[in-house]
């Protein structure tokens, strides 16, 4: 038990050097999986929309990417464009691309999801009022619901950016040299012996760096509530 | 000068507004009486596009525009010629009192900021809650949101205001002195449309009175003769429920 823990103190800065490229994939994953979230709410609920096409795309976007589990889109987004178009020259891009790619788009779909319920707690005479005033429909969502939906999404998005960043951990295999390749690699290059050990070790960076997410969005949020009594 | 001609509206098949005419002359107060689903909400929402009418015209100072050809120029124009005061206010719950007001001239009629705020804060002293104007509406009573409601749709020196039962969220205490607030804005010669239940605020301050049943207004002239002498049954049957209000004046 001594050498366990004597064992995993001493890999663990050794592994804080790869933490950086997980969180950078995730990061722009979370960034740009927002923005297409944003992207498909608007074409689902935006002005003058009722069952268009748009909508229609939207919503099938939607359950398509969130019931294809991960690491099939991320073969199929590593190996697909290379082997049907070879000349492209896609397999030349760094290979956490893809993984932020991947991830980008299923979680898109689960983004819309939770700007789209964030939307709907606003009370929308807020709009109507703002409407009425004479700002634009964009400027009433950008001025005055969108600020409040955003803090209502906070804890939500909060958790999303922990499920990307341990999504994350597929990337290893499309041969990502991330905090999990790492840790595989080392592990099989010492025969398996310390697997237990190492595989602790990653799960307590994990861990630890969750914590951190989650204590920034729990203080984002408290700092955003600010002065605006409790309402949103 | 504000005019509605030929108003007609449904929803679903059903008809809501039957071909309603208002005009209201720069300076007068209009008040809109009638009972509940007769449609006075809206007509009050049609005239400035928060619901699109099916057929009609809006008119606002020179500017005519049939609704149905109304594109969103036209929209927008009108929208920056009014102001709507709403009966549960609808204040921004993301921006302080002064907030609520200067948003409403920076953003959609590019007054600068240092002015907007100047604007804003002469509308919320005129409404009597400047000391009020840091706060958020979370941190107002109803009449004090409902005179940032208020403060909001007077900064914009609008041609008219919509208003549709500002006192009916109040509790009965407050109604009062939101009624002597309006009245004081119509003295100094707002235009406004108003729905209202209070019969002896339109009593006092309208130069007009509406009574709506079904989609039409059914019967129109001075308060005193809509009140004392109305001609039309209907009237009469849904005047009969205020007839204890006569007895003493605000
Ligand atoms: N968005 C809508 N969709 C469908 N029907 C509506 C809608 N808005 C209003 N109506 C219907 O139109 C009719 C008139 O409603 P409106 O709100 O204009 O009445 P009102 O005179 O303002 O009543 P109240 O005194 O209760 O406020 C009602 O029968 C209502 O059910
Ligand atoms: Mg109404």
């Amino acid at each position: 038990m001594v050498e366990f823990i004597e064992y995993v103190i001493q890999v663990v800065p050794k592994f804080m050097k790869y933490l950086p490229l997980t969180l950078e994939m995730a990061l722009a994953a979370f960034l740009c999986g927002a923005l297409i979230g944003l992207f498909l709410l608007w074409l689902e609920i935006g002005p003058g929309r009722r069952g268009g096409p748009a909508r229609l795309f939207a919503v099938g976007y939607g359950i398509a990417l969130r019931s294809v589990p991960s690491i099939i889109l991320l073969f199929l987004i590593f190996y697909g464009p290379q082997s049907l178009f070879p000349k492209l020259g896609w397999g030349r891009l760094p290979k956490p691309v893809f993984a932020v790619i991947t991830f980008s788009l299923i979680y898109s779909a689960y983004f819309a999801q939770v700007f789209r319920g964030a939307y709907g707690s606003i009370d929308k005479g807020q709009l109507e009022a703002a409407l009425s005033m004479g700002l634009t429909h964009a400027q009433g969502i950008l001025r005055i619901v969108g600020p409040q939906a955003f803090i209502v999404a906070l804890p939500n998005l909060g958790s999303m950016m922990v499920l990307i960043v341990s999504e994350t951990s597929l990337a290893y295999l499309i041969g990502v040299r991330d905090l999990m390749g790492e840790v595989t690699t080392l592990n099989a290059r010492s025969y398996n012996v310390k697997t237990v050990e190492l595989y602790f070790v990653v799960t307590m960076i994990y861990w630890g760096a969750n914590a951190v997410i989650e204590r920034f969005f729990g203080f984002a949020e408290r700092k955003l509530r600010q002065g605006r009594g409790n309402a949103p | 000068m504000f005019e509605m001609r030929g108003i007609k509206k449904s929803f679903n098949g059903n008809r809501v507004l039957n071909g309603v005419d208002v005009t209201v002359d720069k300076g007068e107060v209009v008040a809109i009486i009638g009972a509940s689903g007769s449609g006075k909400t809206t007509l009050l929402r049609c005239a400035n596009f928060l619901e699109r009418a099916d057929e009609g015209n809006v008119r606002v100072g020179d500017k005519w525009v049939d609704v149905k050809k109304a594109n969103k120029k036209d929209i927008l124009d009108i929208r920056r010629m009014t102001a709507f005061v709403f009966q549960n206010y609808s204040l921004f719950s993301n921006k302080t009192a002064l907030g609520n007001v200067s948003e409403c001239l920076t953003t959609p009629r590019k007054v600068p900021r240092d002015e907007a705020r100047r604007i804003a804060m002469e509308a919320l002293t005129r409404v009597g809650i400047a000391d009020k104007a840091d706060d958020y509406p979370s941190e107002l009573s109803g009449g004090q949101q409902q005179r940032v409601g208020i403060a909001r749709a007077i900064a914009v020196s609008p041609d008219i205001i919509f208003l549709d039962e500002p006192t009916s969220a109040l509790d009965p205490e407050l109604i009062g002195e939101i009624l002597l607030l309006l009245k004081d804005l119509a003295l100094a010669g707002a235009t406004m449309l108003i729905v209202t239940h209070e019969i002896r605020f339109a009593m006092e301050v309208a130069n007009q009175v509406l009574f709506m049943d079904e989609g039409l207004v059914v019967e129109s002239g001075p308060p005193r003769e809509i009140f004392r002498f109305p001609k039309e049954e209907r009237t009469r049957a849904f005047l009969r429920r205020f007839t204890s209000d006569f007895d003493y004046q605000i």
